[in-house]
């Protein structure tokens, strides 16, 4: 558990983090969202004492960090930034292996968790643990820079905007391969962004900032349905919120049962039952968004669903979809 | 056609390529100008008399010309126009040796025992083959991206095969080793001040001015006042500082004489290695100051956050990727200081350029190239070497 306590940060009399308090429980990934230069990275920099605060504290599992020596608390505390900040001259096996050499693992330990890590973030050891950054791709570079900061098994993750710097479909890819690891292995998170499609697609809470202040402090759904007058729900951008949430629900809670004869199975394509059609079905975890989208497509008011093996297993009606979106 | 024979058979000869290497086609028409149309030796009845030029095909010993020229000529066409830049190497290495060789065999023929006073100096000619050689074969070298500990083991062989040739007598009758042999303990000498001069410097400048660039790069209040300070030092003229030194220091000594029992007078070494230190600051500390800030802020903030102590941060990373630039610096300052420490002859620091100076005044150009010879070649050692090591120490994988 992370707690923040009245935090504040002065530069030259300016409140860059003002009064912050936030308590995050174990497992947890909060994002901190908010416009350039509301104060995101310093509040996130003193968590670790990157930056020492003007006034209130940091608590982690009830100990004081300001207690702490720095570099202990920082070898416990993953940390991963935009600018990667990998290190040119050491593989990615060594770069994956700092934070351990520096508490001082054992050789075969160290070369057991990186080869475990580079399989976990998909890169195979053969080809990899070699090579060094300039040889890698932006996300790739990206997937160590997260590996390298969970190598000694933190209990919490410090990012700040990690997948920033990433293309749309490499940065789609990197968020689901890190949902995942997070929520597995349940590491407490604290996620800096200014993107709220990650910051809903990711958090488990949103804490809303602006000019030093958090705002709001919500989990998405409830953010989305009662976002803050003012400039919380400017920044969330209220036009898309049917969107978004439908976005945060899977298709399977909607899935009922199907007339039977209403879909047919030909070939592994998906057949209306009563036209004869071809119909694209939905598939498990796919988002209520995805789902509204083709129906819209399809102007149709019934997808079929099927399993992970492709038989279908029932219905969508639109109108269930519908009702999430709406207040 | 006839050169088409000697090239590489995969590669067939292509008179566009050879048109096109500008470089290679000067170097070449500067050995063959060399070696054919200008003087390759001069013979002087005496040290007064003035000399006559010999021309490689007009030797008395008309084997011994003719068959050198054509085999440098050889050398150099074959290095010109074979595609494998190992062989391109190879044949001008082979037409320097040679070239060596025949200019120390024609003086041996030109000089018999009934004419002792008689000298024979290396002729323009000489001269010029030697650059377009020597500059075939850097060529070469450069496009072949040797290794660094190949590079070192190739500098080390040409070292001994010169000293080899000059050591094995072959040379006896070229009036520079001539020059060498009235004066060797004088040169050796010469040559060890010199080293001393260079290396005494180079060390409290490193010194100084490494800790002095980390300050700089972590202070832009420190590069703002340092930069310009070492700049006014390096753009005074040498003999301009080492007359200044002697001032300051012979004030010093009048105010403190026991300076000079710990070994400082107003001329001599003290003052010219002050001023070699002077003059080092600049490149080190400039160099340095580059070498960190090359270093990627978001990299070693990245390592701050993952609890790398400053130390740590110091030595695993800011250093080694800062260190080619600041060998580049040592690099400069070296072959700097080689040059400059002949300069200090002049305030009796000893080294090489006492001989320069020493055949200046007696209008005796082989003392003068005794001193000069050993001042380029220590120049181009040092570069080689110097380069290498920067190659050998760039950790950043490119
Ligand atoms: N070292 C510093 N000195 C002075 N002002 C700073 C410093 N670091 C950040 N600030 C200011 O504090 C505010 C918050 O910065 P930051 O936390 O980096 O914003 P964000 O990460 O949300 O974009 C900004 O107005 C910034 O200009
Ligand atoms: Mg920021």
């Amino acid at each position: 558990m992370i707690t923040l306590q009245n935090l504040t940060k002065i530069y030259g009399g300016v409140k860059a983090v003002n009064d912050v308090s936030l308590t995050i429980p174990d497992g947890e990934l909060w994002a901190l969202v908010g416009t350039s230069g509301c104060g995101k990275s310093t509040t996130l920099r003193m968590v670790n004492r990157l930056i020492e605060p003007s006034s209130g504290s940091i608590q982690i599992d009830g100990v004081d960090v300001m207690a702490m020596n720095p570099q202990a608390l920082r070898l416990g505390i993953g940390y991963v930034i935009q600018g990667i900040g990998l290190f040119p001259h050491r593989t990615i096996a060594e770069n994956i292996a700092t934070v351990p050499r520096l508490l001082g693992w054992k050789r075969g330990r160290i070369a057991e968790r990186v080869d475990e890590l580079l399989h976990l973030f998909s890169l195979a050891p053969g080809e990899f643990a070699r090579k060094y950054p300039h040889q890698l791709s932006g996300g790739q570079q990206q997937r160590v820079g997260v590996a390298r900061a969970l190598a000694a098994e933190p209990p919490i993750l410090l990012m700040d905007e990690p997948f920033g710097a990433l293309d749309p479909i490499t940065r789609a890819r990197l968020q689901m391969e890190f949902a995942q690891i997070q929520k597995r292995q349940k590491i407490t998170v604290i996620f800096v962004t200014h993107d709220m499609d990650e910051a809903f697609l990711l958090g488990d809470r949103i804490a809303v900032m602006d000019k030093g202040r958090v705002l709001q402090v919500e989990t998405p759904e409830n953010l989305l349905r009662r976002p803050q007058p003012g400039f919380v729900s400017d920044f969330i951008g209220l036009d898309d919120r049917v969107i978004r949430l439908l976005s945060l629900r899977t298709v399977d809670e909607a899935v009922r049962p199907a007339a039977p004869g209403r879909w047919r199975e030909a070939d592994g394509a998906i057949l209306d039952g009563t036209t004869g059609k071809p119909v694209a079905p939905v598939r498990p975890g796919d988002t209520m968004r995805e789902a509204a989208s083709r129906i819209i497509w399809e102007n149709t008011d019934v997808l079929p669903a099927v399993d992970a093996g492709g038989h279908v297993v029932g219905e969508v009606l639109a109108s269930q979809i519908w009702a999430q979106g709406s207040r | 056609m006839i050169v088409g024979a000697l090239t590489h058979p995969g590669a067939p000869f292509s008179m566009n390529r050879l048109l096109r290497d500008r470089v290679g086609l000067l170097c070449f028409a500067f050995v063959a100008i060399g070696t054919v149309a200008l003087p390759f030796l001069a013979f002087q009845p005496n040290r007064i008399l003035s000399g006559v030029g010999y021309r490689l095909w007009q030797l008395p010993d008309m084997w011994l010309g003719a068959g050198s020229a054509l085999l440098l000529i050889a050398c150099g066409t074959v290095s010109l126009t074979v595609p494998d830049q190992r062989l391109k190497a190879l044949a001008a290495s082979v037409g320097l040796v040679a070239l060596l060789l025949s200019a120390s065999l024609a003086a041996s023929t030109l000089i018999t025992p009934d004419k002792p006073l008689a000298r024979v100096s290396l002729g323009s000619g000489f001269w010029i083959a030697l650059f377009g050689l020597g500059l075939l074969v850097t060529n070469a070298l450069v496009r072949l991206r040797v290794r660094p500990l190949v590079r070192i083991a190739l500098v080390v062989l040409a070292l001994a095969i010169l000293l080899g040739i000059l050591g094995s007598g072959v040379a006896r009758n070229l009036s520079i080793m001539r020059e060498y042999r009235t004066n060797h303990d004088v040169f050796w000498t010469a040559l060890g001040w010199h080293l001393v001069l260079v290396a005494g410097s180079l060390i409290p400048a490193l010194a100084i001015g490494l800790p002095l660039g980390r300050l700089g790069f972590q202070s832009r209040r420190v590069r703002r006042v340092l930069i310009p300070v070492l700049n006014i030092f390096q753009t005074t003229p040498s003999i301009a500082l080492f007359g200044i030194l002697i001032a300051v220091l012979a004030g010093l000594i009048a105010a403190w004489p026991g300076l000079t029992r710990i070994g400082i007078h107003g001329i001599g070494s003290a003052p010219a290695l002050i001023a070699l230190v002077l003059y080092s600051l600049l490149p080190i500390v400039t160099n340095t100051i580059a070498g960190f800030t090359g270093v990627d802020p978001a990299m070693v903030e990245a390592a701050r956050g993952m609890g790398m102590t400053r130390r740590q941060r110091l030595f695993q990373l800011e250093i080694p990727l800062a260190l080619p630039v600041i060998l580049t610096g040592v690099r400069i300052v070296l072959v700097q200081n080689i040059g400059l420490a002949a300069v200090a002859a002049l305030i009796g620091a000893g080294g090489l350029g006492t001989l320069v100076f020493r055949g200046m005044g007696q209008t005796a150009m082989d003392l003068v190239l005794l001193g000069a010879g050993p001042i380029i070649i220590l120049a181009l050692v040092a570069t080689v070497l110097m380069d290498a090591l920067v190659d050998a120490v760039d950790s950043r994988k490119r």
